[in-house]
C-alpha cells in the first residue's frame, strides 16, 4: 500500500536473515548438528542445505517481483 | 599426447582468448555499449575471490581439516547479505569522491591523509605479495603435476636457474597482459571494462572446470555420492574426517575463521577493486548479493567428494587431488581442462590484484613523493600524464617480480591454504579503519593510523614471523619457546593463550589492539577540519540530499587550473573538465585572469583524484590556490551550514509531505460535499416533479368539475375517484419521502425484536393478495423454514415485504401473472425471495433500481400508460431499512423469467 514501507521492510528482513544465518553457522547449532548420531557426521550436509536455503531466501527478498 | 607443447600451447591459446575478450570489452566501452552493465557480469567478476587457492587448496584443506574450508566462503556469503548496508554505501562514496583503491578510500576518509594512504599501500603490498606468489606457485605446480604424473611434482622444480623457471615466465607473461589492459587510461577510477569482462569469463571457466572434475570423480570414478560415502564409511581412518573435531581450534577456530573471511572479503584489494571501484551501478549489488554466494556454493559442491576420493585412493598431495584424480583414471582431456581452470583462477586473481596494487603504489606512494620535489610540477609540462602511466606499468612489473621472488625464495615451505590465510589476516587489519570509519564520525586519523600499525605489527609477529621460522630463516625455538626464551611472548601463544588455532589467535590479538586503539585514540584526539568534513561526507553518504560542497575558500584563475590539469591529466581529460564551462577561454591572457568558480575547482579536484588519488589531488589544488586554501573557521561554518541545511531540508520535506496529505484530504472532502450538494439539488428537483404530477391531475379534474356544473353523474363519479386515487398517491409519496429523509438522517427509530420471517411473509401476502384475487394472480408460497426467527422491527420489515410484493405484482406478466414468495435458510441467515414472471431487469440495471427515483426504461411499461408504475422510492427505502437491520437486499434473475428480489437477514442469536 504505502510506497515507503516496501524498501524499509526489505532492509529489516535482510538484517533478520543475516542474524539467522549467523546463528545457523555458529557453534551452538554446529555442536548440536555435529553430535547428531550418524557414522560420518551430518555437518557438511547441514552447512550446504542451510547455505542453499539462505541464498534462496536472499534472492526472494532482493529480486523485484517480475512485471506481469 | 600430453606433451609439454600441447599444454603450453593450450595455455597460451586460453590467454589469447582472454585477451580478445578484454579487447572486445574495451572497444564496446569506447562505443558506449558497455558489456559489463549487467548484474550477472558484476556477480561473476566478484568471483575473482575464488583464486587458485580455492581451485586446488579447498580440496587440500578439506582433506586435512574437514569442513573448515567452507568458512572461507560462508564469511563472504554473510558479507554479501549485508551488501545493501555496507557495500552500497562504499560504492556511493567511491563514486562521489572518485576513489581509486582501498588505500585511497581509507586515506580520503581520514582527511585525505597521504601518510595514511601510503601506510595502507605498503601494508597491502606486504600482505598481498605472498598471495600473488601463491598463484604463481599453483600454476607452476599444477603444470609440473600434469607433466610428471605419476612422479611427484618436485622433480622439475629443483635445480633450475630462474630463466628456466616456468613461474618466472608466467609472471612476465601476466605482467605484459596486465600492462596492456590495466593501464590504458590514467583515470584509475574509470572502469577497466575489458578487464572485468575477461574476469567474468574466467570465473565461468574455473567453475565449469571444477564442476567437470567433481562430476567425473563422484559419478564416474565412483558410482555416485552414495557409493563414495559407503567406501568412506568402510575406512576407519576417514570416518571422522568431516566432523568438527577435525577443524583446527574447534568451535573457537570456526568462529575466528568465519570472522576472518567476512572481514577480508571487504578489505582484499582485489575485492575492493571489483566490488567498489569497478561497480557500474549500485543496483547490481542486489543480484550479486545472492548470485555470488550461489557461485561459491556451486564451486564448493564437489570439494568434499573429491577430497574423500583422493584420500581413499591415496593420490599424493591433497592440494593436487583435483588434477591427480582424473590423471589416475588415465584421462587426457579432463586434466587439461582442470589445468586451464586453475590457470583461470590464478590469472584472474593476479590481474585484478596487480592492477589494484599498482594503482596504490603510483597514487599513494610515488605521487606524494613526486609532489614533494618542487621542480617536477613546474617544469615537465604536459608529460606527467604519460609519466604516471609508466609508473603504474613499472609497478605492475615490480609487483609480479616480488611475487616471483617470494615464491622462489620461501614459497615452497608453505601449503597453499597457509599462505592464503596469512594474507587474509593481514588485510583484515584494514577492516576497523574502513568499517568503523564508515559509520562512526568520531574516528580520527591518529586513531586509525595507530590501530593499523599496531594491528599490523601483531599480525606480522604472530603469523608472518613464525612462517619465516618454519621456512628455516629463523630459529624454530622462536615458535616453541618464544624470543629470548620468554615463553609468554611466543608468537603462537601470546600471553599464554593456547589451544586456539594460529589464525584465530592472531586475529583475536590484532583486532583487539587495532579496534581498541582506533576507538581509544579517536576519543582523545581532535580531528582537523578537513577530516571532520570527510568524516561527515562518508558517514552521511546515503543521505539523499548530500552534495559534495566545495571546500575551497582560496581563489585562483581558470588559466592556472587549466595549466595544472594539462600537466597532470593531458589535454583530453582537461577538456572534459572545462567542457561544461559556458565560454572557452579565447586568449591565454583572458583565461589567466578570469577567476575560477568553486564548482570548477571541485570538478578539477575530482578529476585529479580519479587519476592521482584524493590526497595528491588535494595537495595539487592547494598549490594553485592563492591565499588560505582551507580555512579552519570557514570549513567549520560550511560543515555546520551543511548539516543544518540537511536538517532543515529534512524538516521541510516532512512538513511539505504533511501539507500535501492535508491538501489531499481537503480536496476529497470538498469533492464529497459537492457531490452531496448535487445530489440534494437533484433530489429536490425530482421530488417537485413527482409531487407536481398527481397535483396537476387533481387540479385539472377539480377545475373541470368546477367549470362544468352540468356534467354527467357517472363522469363526475369517475373524475372524483381519479382525484381520490391521485391524492392517495400524493400522500403515499409524501409519506415515503418523509421515511427516506428520516432514514438518511438516521432519525428513523426501529425497535428490533425477534420476528418470525415466515409468519410475517404469510401475513403480508395475505393482505396483498386479497386485493389481487380480481387479477387472478397465480401466487405460490414456499416456506422452508418455520419459524425463521430474525431480529427486526416487524412493522418496517412488513413494509419492505409488501413493497417487494407490490413491485412483483406491478411488473408480473399482465396475461398470466405469476408470483413466488419463498423463505429459506442459507448458512447463518434467512433469505426471503420474491420472484415474478415479468420482463426482468437487465444485469447492468440491477443496482440502479435501488437509486432514488430511478425508473426502469422498459418499453412496454413506459409506452403502455406513458407513466411509470411506481414512485421510485420504494426500493431505496427498502434497502435502507434492511441495511439498518444488518441485512442485504439485491436483485437477480428468476427461473420464472422475471426479477428475483432477495432479502437476507442474519438469524437471530438466542441467548
Amino acid at each position: 500500500m504505502n510506497p515507503f514501507s516496501a524498501p524499509s521492510r526489505r532492509r529489516e528482513r535482510l538484517i533478520a536473515l543475516a542474524l539467522l544465518a549467523l546463528f545457523m553457522f555458529c557453534p551452538p547449532m554446529l555442536l548440536i548438528v555435529d553430535r547428531l548420531p550418524g557414522l560420518l557426521g551430518w555437518l557438511p550436509l547441514y552447512l550446504f542445505v542451510v547455505w542453499g536455503a539462505l541464498i534462496g531466501f536472499t534472492a526472494w527478498l532482493v529480486e523485484p517481483p517480475k512485471e506481469p | 599426447m600430453r606433451g609439454d607443447w600441447v599444454v603450453i600451447g593450450t595455455a597460451f591459446c586460453y590467454l589469447a582468448l582472454l585477451f580478445m575478450v578484454a579487447a572486445w570489452g574495451d572497444r564496446r566501452a569506447e562505443q558506449g555499449r558497455s558489456l559489463i552493465g549487467s548484474p550477472t557480469v558484476y556477480a561473476l567478476s566478484i568471483a575473482v575471490y575464488c583464486t587458485a587457492w580455492t581451485f586446488y587448496g579447498s580440496v587440500g584443506r578439506a582433506a586435512q581439516y574437514g569442513p573448515s574450508f567452507l568458512l572461507i566462503y560462508l564469511g563472504p556469503t554473510l558479507a554479501m547479505l549485508l551488501a545493501p548496508f555496507t557495500l552500497r554505501k562504499m560504492v556511493r562514496i567511491a563514486a562521489q569522491q572518485r576513489i581509486t583503491s582501498i588505500a585511497d578510500f581509507i586515506s580520503a576518509r581520514y582527511g585525505k591523509s597521504s601518510r595514511l594512504g601510503a601506510l595502507v599501500a605498503i601494508m597491502a603490498l606486504i600482505t598481498i605479495t605472498p598471495y600473488i606468489a601463491l598463484q604463481l606457485k599453483a600454476i607452476t605446480v599444477s603444470h609440473a603435476v600434469l607433466m610428471n604424473y605419476p612422479l611427484g611434482a618436485d622433480i622439475t622444480l629443483e635445480n633450475e636457474r630462474f630463466w628456466m623457471d616456468r613461474s618466472f615466465w608466467i609472471a612476465m607473461v601476466l605482467a605484459v597482459f596486465i600492462i596492456l589492459f590495466g593501464t590504458r587510461h590514467l583515470d584509475a577510477s574509470e572502469r577497466h571494462e575489458g578487464m572485468v569482462a575477461a574476469i567474468a569469463v574466467e570465473s565461468l571457466v574455473k567453475l565449469i572446470a571444477f564442476l567437470a572434475v567433481g562430476v567425473f570423480v563422484t559419478f564416474i570414478m565412483f558410482a555416485g555420492p552414495g557409493a563414495l560415502l559407503a567406501e568412506v564409511a568402510a575406512t576407519p581412518a576417514l570416518i571422522n574426517s568431516m566432523r568438527l573435531e577435525n577443524v583446527p581450534g574447534g568451535a573457537t577456530g570456526w568462529v575466528g575463521m568465519l570472522l576472518l573471511a567476512f572481514l577480508a572479503f571487504f578489505t582484499l584489494p582485489r575485492q575492493f577493486q571489483v566490488l567498489v571501484v569497478e561497480n557500474v551501478d549500485e543496483q547490481h549489488l542486489h543480484r550479486a548479493s545472492w548470485l555470488f554466494p550461489l557461485y561459491l556454493l556451486l564451486i564448493n559442491l564437489f570439494v568434499i567428494p573429491i577430497a574423500l576420493a583422493g584420500l581413499l585412493l591415496g593420490e599424493g598431495d591433497p592440494d593436487s587431488f583435483v588434477l591427480t584424480l582424473p590423471l589416475s583414471a588415465g584421462l587426457e582431456g579432463l586434466p587439461l581442462l582442470v589445468f586451464i581452470g586453475g590457470l583461470s583462477a590464478a590469472t584472474g586473481m593476479v590481474i585484478v590484484e596487480t592492477i589494484a596494487l599498482s594503482t596504490m603504489v603510483s597514487n599513494q606512494l610515488i605521487m606524494p613523493l613526486l609532489l614533494k620535489v618542487k621542480h617536477l610540477y613546474i617544469e615537465r609540462h604536459g608529460r606527467l600524464a604519460d609519466w604516471l602511466l609508466n609508473i603504474r606499468r613499472i609497478a605492475i612489473l615490480l609487483i609480479l617480480l616480488m611475487g616471483y621472488l617470494y615464491h622462489a625464495l620461501i614459497g615452497d615451505s608453505y601449503s597453499l591454504v597457509t599462505i592464503g590465510l596469512v594474507s587474509f589476516a593481514g588485510v583484515a587489519q584494514f577492516a576497523p579503519a574502513l568499517l568503523i570509519g564508515l559509520y562512526w564520525r568520531g574516528a580520527t586519523r591518529q586513531g586509525a593510523t595507530l590501530g593499523l600499525l599496531a594491528g599490523f605489527f601483531i599480525w606480522f609477529y604472530t603469523l608472518l614471523l613464525p612462517g619465516f621460522a618454519q621456512s628455516g630463516w629463523l630459529k624454530e625455538t622462536l615458535i616453541t619457546q618464544g624470543p629470548w626464551e620468554i615463553s609468554w611472548l611466543s608468537p603462537y601463544a601470546l600471553l599464554g593463550l593456547t589451544g586456539w588455532d594460529i589464525y584465530t589467535h592472531s586475529l583475536f590479538w590484532s583486532m583487539l589492539v587495532n579496534v581498541s586503539l582506533l576507538i581509544g585514540v579517536s576519543l582523545f584526539t581532535r580531528p582537523t577540519p578537513l577530516e571532520q568534513t570527510q568524516a561527515a561526507l562518508f558517514t552521511e553518504a546515503m543521505h539523499p540530499n548530500l552534495q559534495t560542497t566545495s571546500l575551497w575558500q582560496g581563489e585562483t584563475t581558470e588559466g592556472a587550473l587549466h595549466a595544472l590539469l594539462i600537466r597532470y591529466l593531458g589535454s583530453m581529460a582537461t577538456q572534459r573538465v572545462f567542457a561544461s564551462q559556458t565560454a572557452q577561454p579565447d586568449t591565454e591572457t583572458d583565461a589567466y585572469q578570469r577567476p575560477a568558480s568553486k564548482a570548477l575547482i571541485t570538478r578539477a579536484e575530482q578529476a585529479l583524484a580519479g587519476s592521482l588519488g584524493s590526497a595528491s589531488a588535494s595537495v595539487l589544488i592547494n598549490s594553485v590556490l592563492r591565499g588560505e586554501a582551507v580555512d579552519v573557521e570557514s570549513v567549520l561554518t560550511i560543515l555546520d551550514t551543511t548539516s543544518q541545511a540537511l536538517e532543515y531540508n529534512r524538516q521541510l520535506e516532512q512538513k511539505s509531505q504533511e501539507l500535501a496529505r492535508v491538501g489531499e484530504e481537503l480536496r476529497s472532502a470538498n469533492e464529497r460535499l459537492r457531490e452531496l450538494d448535487r445530489m440534494k439539488d437533484e433530489f429536490v428537483a425530482m421530488i417537485s416533479h413527482e409531487l407536481r404530477t398527481p397535483l396537476t391531475s387533481i387540479r385539472s379534474f377539480a377545475e373541470i368539475l368546477r367549470d362544468t356544473p352540468d356534467i354527467a353523474a357517472d363522469k363526475r363519479q369517475q373524475f372524483l375517484s381519479i382525484m381520490v386515487l391521485e391524492s392517495q398517491r400524493l400522500s403515499r409519496l409524501i409519506e415515503e419521502i418523509l421515511d427516506l429523509a428520516r432514514l438518511e438522517s438516521g432519525r428513523l427509530t426501529m425497535k428490533p425484536v425477534a420476528v418470525d420471517l415466515t409468519k410475517l411473509a404469510k401475513q403480508s401476502s395475505d393482505a396483498i393478495f386479497r386485493l389481487h384475487d380480481e387479477q387472478s394472480v397465480e401466487f405460490e408460497f414456499f416456506a422452508e423454514a418455520s419459524p425463521a426467527i430474525v431480529t427486526a422491527d416487524p412493522d418496517r420489515l412488513e413494509q419492505v415485504i409488501i413493497n417487494l410484493l407490490e413491485n412483483a405484482r406491478k411488473f408480473a406478466a399482465p396475461q398470466h401473472p405469476n408470483i413466488r414468495l419463498s423463505v429459506y435458510p442459507v448458512d447463518n441467515t434467512f433469505q426471503l425471495s420474491v420472484e415474478d414472471n415479468g420482463p426482468g431487469i437487465p444485469p447492468s440495471e440491477r443496482e440502479n433500481v435501488f437509486e432514488k427515483f430511478y425508473q426502469l426504461q422498459l418499453r412496454e411499461h413506459t409506452t403502455e400508460k406513458g407513466r411509470p408504475k411506481g414512485s421510485g422510492l420504494g426500493l431505496p427505502i427498502s434497502r435502507a431499512i434492511i441495511h439498518h437491520l444488518g441485512g442485504k437486499l439485491w436483485a437477480t434473475e428468476s427461473p420464472l423469467g422475471g426479477t428475483k428480489m432477495v432479502l437476507e437477514l442474519p438469524k437471530a442469536s438466542f441467548m
